[in-house]
């Protein structure tokens, strides 16, 4: 046969009864799925301000005598993703190895909470937790693990409060939101912040989540759903497929004078990269993030390309600080088999040298 | 799920063969034109609603995006693949017949998927009344003409509102429109790369093997085509017009509404917004006033450790404080909060203030918030980079 097809009438039958297969095996398995569990550690409530908690996971490997690990996640998904489930979880690796872990949880904001601002989620709900973590240490400062936009957070408020923070790890962190493979940030730039913030109020969550969508529109809203028919013949594989639909969709809306300073200062203004991001009235300089800095980044990253993360070795005053390229995805980074075994391994390395 | 089990299970498997059994005589009898009759799309939506029974909601939703993507989708693909297995064909020919399908087939329906997702997805419901109004409201007084009428008259300022919105509809209209031919042109742009991928396949041992391997090819080729454009200046103006269009649209709606809920004693959006903002405001500096106390008060709680921690990288953590001074200090800085809380509520009610003791308490209060503000470790560690 002359042209790109090499397959044959027969060929494309085999192709079709696989498929039936798959449906008619995915018809015997689907009523066994039952709604998905998530968050596989124990954890203990420590400390709260309104929605926001801080909470201990439960181990009995862990060293108290070591810096607690807070870990600082994004505004616009769950925390449970670094806690997926048994074996794909980065708390339950950092606990194995000995870290006294902690996550902040904002909860998911209500109206009543659409005036909160930077100052309020860096200097009030970290500030409040960190200051909880030194109080049980005879303030002694603790390490921070600031994920994706919890690490421009954690970034932040290591530049406000350096002496509050021992360490600091930052994972899919963007620094330079004006990279040219970013795309979030170049849709940002002509949208009207104001007016998108003074007639929504709060930013609802369906919306950000059409946004990412809409990064690559053809393979995560096509093509992810015709892969399913690979994997309807395997429960645990279909329960994956699920806990991760949940995650991603599982979103809070975020308070609409955070998203407007965010938007404005990190994506329209670029601000980290020229110093001119303002928290309430401070000013973050980031020359004062001399602390240890272990900065991961995703190499296949659509959200937080590589460069945009990498450019915070220009900006930090640190000496001390090292670089760790995962070969992976924006995801993939917390719950692949691969980040399992090079992530927490490293960050506990890192640590340790840094004790 | 009773209506998924085994027999459901059967008759579906059954019915699976007939529908291919009948396809692949009518291809033998007919050519392989007759590849495009096979029910691929109505078996999986067959499959659909028997998972949609008794199932968690997942795993409704599940089966019904799975319908509605390798129903559509991978059947749409696996027609085209059906028209030319086993005969020699082109990169052209093919790409040609998977653009003929898509338009008349899922074309319209991405691209209004991707204007809704644009639009925010189901956060922001369109708003048929709007339209509606927008209709009636034109064709009532003389279409297009009316909105760019003189108002006058004891309605004069509701008419020249309602022209606003109007325009502001017509002018959102215009930017979803230019959105979706942008989207089109991705399209365009996607077949073109298709056919070029597909030509790559053409030498003899890199051919494709199956209607999912040029399924994948071509979402290959629609990516690539979608990101050259959305990563263009063009396409950032045009995105960024249609999100402020929209929002101008719903901020004059919702304007509107308010109006109406306002005259029926309804409260309002805005009102509970000023509500939310001074609560929020208060709390900001009940926060900023116990931290400047906290800080003014207990200098030495943490100084040591907060000294030992500074920047220099690789330090141990700082030795315990003593408790002695520490118990002090928290004690001093209980008393400050106290005192700065007191003021803040103080200055947060002023008329009642000024009313009671005009005098003496309205200036004191004053001189508290200010002198409470952050001052010393803050603003040393500013540096204007």
């Amino acid at each position: 046969m002359k042209g790109p097809l090499g397959f044959g009438n027969d060929d494309l039958l085999q192709e079709t009864l696989q498929w039936q297969r798959k449906l008619v095996d995915g018809l015997k398995l689907l009523p066994g799925v039952e709604d998905v569990d998530y968050g596989v550690t124990e954890r203990q409530e420590v400390w709260s301000d309104g929605k926001v908690k801080l909470y201990r996971f439960v181990s009995d490997h862990a060293d108290a005598s070591k810096p607690p690990l807070l870990i600082v996640y994004a505004l616009v998904n769950r925390p449970y993703m670094v806690d997926l489930q048994d074996g794909r979880s980065l708390v339950q690796k950092l606990l194995a190895l000995g870290q006294d872990v902690y996550v902040l949880d904002w909860g998911y904001p209500d109206r009543s909470e659409r005036f909160l601002t930077l100052e309020d989620y860096l200097l009030r709900y970290i500030d409040g937790a960190v200051d909880h973590l030194r109080a049980q240490r005879n303030g002694a400062p603790v390490n921070l693990l600031g994920i994706c936009q919890g690490g421009v957070f954690a970034l932040c408020y290591s530049a406000l409060r350096a002496h509050k923070v021992q360490n600091l790890i930052s994972m899919v962190t963007p620094v330079d939101f004006h990279t040219a493979d970013n795309m979030l940030s170049h849709w940002a730039r002509h949208v009207d912040v104001d007016l998108f913030v003074d007639t929504l109020g709060n930013i609802p969550a369906d919306l950000m989540n059409a946004s990412y969508l809409m990064l690559k529109p053809f393979r995560l809203n096509v093509q992810k759903y015709v892969g399913l028919m690979d994997i309807l013949d395997d429960k645990q594989a279909l329960e994956d497929f699920l806990r991760m639909e949940k995650w991603i969709f599982d979103s809070p809306d975020l308070a609409g004078e955070t998203f407007r300073q965010f938007v404005k200062q990190f994506y329209q203004a670029n601000g980290l990269m020229n110093g001119s991001i303002r928290i309430g009235e401070e000013t973050v300089d980031l020359a004062q993030v001399q602390m240890p800095i272990l900065n991961i980044y995703a190499e296949q990253d659509h959200l937080v390309p590589p460069a945009a993360s990498k450019a915070m070795q220009g900006q930090v005053g640190s000496t001390d600080y090292t670089e760790l390229g995962f070969r992976g995805g924006h995801i993939g980074i917390y719950v692949s088999g691969r980040a399992q075994r090079e992530v927490p391994g490293a960050i506990n390395d890192w640590l340790s040298k840094r004790a | 799920m009773a209506a998924a089990g085994n027999n459901d299970n059967a008759d579906f498997e059954a019915s699976m063969r007939a529908a291919w059994e009948a396809w692949s005589q009518a291809m033998q009898g007919q050519g392989a034109a007759a590849g495009g009759d096979f029910p691929w799309a109505e078996s999986i939506a067959q499959w659909s609603r028997l998972v949609s029974t008794d199932t968690p909601p997942e795993v409704q939703a599940l089966g019904a995006r799975f319908q509605h993507q390798a129903g559509d989708w991978l059947g749409m693909m696996q027609q085209v693949a059906a028209r030319f297995a086993g005969r020699d064909t082109s990169a052209a020919e093919v790409a040609g017949a998977w653009r003929e399908a898509v338009q008349a087939g899922q074309g319209e329906d991405l691209l209004q998927w991707m204007l809704g997702a644009a639009r925010g997805g189901n956060a922001l419901n369109d708003q048929p009344w709007l339209r509606e109004f927008a209709k009636a409201a034109q064709s009532g007084f003389g279409g297009g003409d009316w909105l760019n009428a003189p108002a006058f008259g004891p309605a004069r300022e509701h008419q020249a509102r309602w022209q606003a919105l109007l325009k502001i509809q017509q002018e959102y209209q215009a930017r979803a429109e230019a959105y979706v031919d942008t989207i089109r042109s991705v399209l365009d742009d996607a077949f073109k790369r298709f056919e070029a991928k597909l030509a790559e396949h053409e030498v003899p041992g890199s051919q494709l093997t199956s209607a999912r391997a040029m399924f994948d090819l071509w979402i290959d080729a629609a990516e690539e085509a979608y990101a050259n454009v959305a990563l263009s200046e063009d396409f950032q103006r045009i995105y960024g017009e249609l999100a402020n269009a929209q929002m101008r649209l719903r901020a004059a709606s919702q304007s509107e509404l308010e109006r109406a809920c306002d005259a029926m004693g309804v409260p309002t959006r805005t009102e509970m917004d000023a509500a939310h903002r001074r609560i929020a405001e208060l709390e900001r500096q009940v926060r900023r006033l116990m931290a400047a106390a906290q800080q003014a008060s207990a200098p030495a709680q943490f100084a040591s450790a907060d000294e030992s921690a500074k920047p220099s990288a690789g330090k141990t953590a700082a030795k315990p404080a003593k408790p002695a001074p520490q118990r002090a200090a928290t004690k001093a800085a209980k008393k400050a909060t106290r005192k700065a809380v007191k003021e803040i509520v103080q200055k947060a009610a002023p008329k009642k203030i000024t009313a009671n003791k005009p005098a003496a308490r309205k200036p004191a209060a004053k001189k508290a918030v200010v002198s409470s503000k952050p001052k010393s470790a803050p603003a040393r560690r500013r540096s204007a980079k």
